[in-house]
């Protein structure tokens, strides 16, 4: 019998790491584990903070940093009964939602709009879908309530499933269909008001 | 024969859920045909909007915030199952309610901060062992501070490069111009203002510190009511309280240590200071100063070191 070769697991860079590995390996305090997740996952929970609350550019940065404050405090309580990316974008739904309840509901809508990209610039994609009716949905879009705006941006903008969507926010899948269906009812109003 | 059409929910449903079984009735039917397309139109419309981005170095600048917020807020990593059934029990003994628990733990933000003029305030919010910790950092700008009644062991703390303003359940006015704080109006509520190098302030309602450049800063006491919402001007100032210096009295080794890691730290040798800063935590372990130097010892480290 030849000599026995003890298995040695070859020292892997964080950024090969799987989601998963990486919220454990933040649990037992890699800070390096916690800047590849938040280079994987900072733009999709900064795009969907900027949708769901349209606030100044500064307070859409603090509220995605406390998102990842929050992910790494919270790493060892992830149990992996969800995707990574669906829990992280539930800690960014708890923060846009505070942030709305204190903040939102005392500034005037047009304040809020003023934090939004100025619509006299029309995207290509805008351009197709037709301008004018872009800044509409955006402004009905801005006028939904929290709950019916975070399940529209998560199914219909963010393209989650449904069952990813329900899980970000807590809810039944029945539920979010629900507010999804709402959404849409009061969004398509909206649209064709000016028609 | 043709199929049965589906209410407008169960087509809605089915459009978000991507059935082809709909999808091709919809194809064949008028009506159903016509929902669908709306409901196709929405969709475009609602991913055309555009959305903002983040320039790379605030890409590299929250980053860098993040990994100090950590730093200071360590996860509880290997926390037994014992350990955490034990705290459940202690908690539950002292009759904490989880609504009231869930409430606390999920409050991002211990203040509401409204920018006056031009501020760009920068905010890290923590829990640490359930207690909520924000710390706002201020380099230029105006901002309208409220922060709610703090529970034991929790700080608010607005930073500028040159000084600190600790509050507790209070409103008032923070502005700073080129990194240090030029001026703190109290709204309601007490506030204390410690500026490096210069004396402590404590602050009562309507009360003003200033910043006044060679000599020491003052007290101004208000005159006019003050409207926390509209910016007024001031009216006259009918009395100035100058702040009187305190009874001559030594530096404890904690404080000389502050100071000799505060210079290093202006100087850039901020290995040195950090140093310095650590001493301070072994010399004054659980004071308030302690934690300042922690604070400035992770600034000296983050200076040092590319994450």
């Amino acid at each position: 019998m030849g000599d026995v070769v003890p298995l040695q697991r070859a020292p892997t860079e964080a950024s090969a790491l799987p989601d998963e590995a990486l919220i454990s390996a933040c649990a037992r305090g890699d800070e390096a584990a916690l800047g590849v997740l938040f280079d994987r996952h900072r733009e999709a929970v900064h795009r969907f903070l900027d949708r769901m609350v349209g606030a100044p550019p500064d307070v859409l940065e603090d509220l995605l940093q406390s998102t990842f404050v929050e992910v790494w405090r919270c790493a060892d309580r992830f149990h992996g009964r969800s995707k990574v990316t669906t829990w992280i974008i539930g800690i960014a739904h708890n923060m846009a939602r505070h942030y709305l309840r204190d903040t939102i509901r005392r500034r005037a809508a047009f304040d809020v709009l003023a934090h939004r990209p100025p619509p006299s610039v029309a995207t290509p994609e805008e351009e197709t879908a037709g301008h004018e009716k872009v800044v509409r949905l955006r402004a009905a879009l801005d006028a939904l309530p929290e709950k019916m705006r975070a399940a529209f941006v998560l199914t219909e903008i963010e393209e989650l499933s449904g069952k990813d969507a329900a899980e970000a926010l807590g809810i039944r899948p029945n539920a979010l269909w629900r507010r999804v269906f709402e959404a849409r009812k009061r969004l398509r109003r909206a649209l064709e008001e000016e028609r | 024969m043709t199929d049965p059409c589906p209410n407008v929910r169960a087509l809605s449903d089915a459009f978000a859920r991507g059935d082809e079984a709909l999808a091709a009735h919809a194809e064949r039917c008028r009506s159903c045909g016509k929902e669908w397309s709306s409901l196709q139109e929405i969709r475009t419309v609602a991913r055309a909007m555009p959305y903002r981005t983040m320039s790379p170095e605030r890409i590299r600048s929250v980053r860098a915030q993040i990994v100090m917020a950590t730093r200071n807020a360590r996860p509880p990593a290997n926390r037994s199952r014992a350990y955490a059934i034990a705290a459940a029990l202690v908690m539950v003994a002292l009759g904490f309610s989880s609504v009231w628990m869930r409430k606390q733990d999920d409050r991002p933000f211990l203040a509401t901060v409204t920018s006056l003029s031009g501020a760009r305030p920068r905010r890290v919010a923590m829990i640490e062992d359930g207690v909520r910790r924000e710390v706002v950092t201020l380099l230029s700008g105006r901002m309208d501070v409220q922060v709610e009644t703090l529970t034991p062991g929790e700080r608010f703390l607005v930073v500028t490069d040159d000084a600190e303003v600790e509050v507790r359940g209070t409103r008032f006015e923070v502005e700073a111009r080129e990194g240090l704080l030029h001026e703190v109006r109290v709204i309601s509520g007490l506030v204390e203002v410690r500026p490096r190098e210069r004396l402590t302030a404590l602050l009562r309602t309507g009360e003003r510190w200033i910043r006044e450049e060679p000599s020491q800063a003052r007290i101004v006491a208000p005159v006019a009511p003050i409207d926390p919402i509209v910016e007024k001007p001031i009216k006259a100032v009918k009395k100035v309280r100058k702040l009187k210096a305190p009874p001559a009295r030594q530096p404890t080794a904690a404080e000389r240590a502050f100071q000799e890691g505060w210079s290093l730290y202006r100087e850039g040798r901020s290995k040195e200071a950090a140093a310095a800063f650590d001493r301070v935590i072994d010399l004054a372990p659980d004071t308030p100063l302690a934690e300042d130097a922690n604070y400035w010892k992770e600034q000296a480290l983050r200076s040092t070191e590319a994450w």
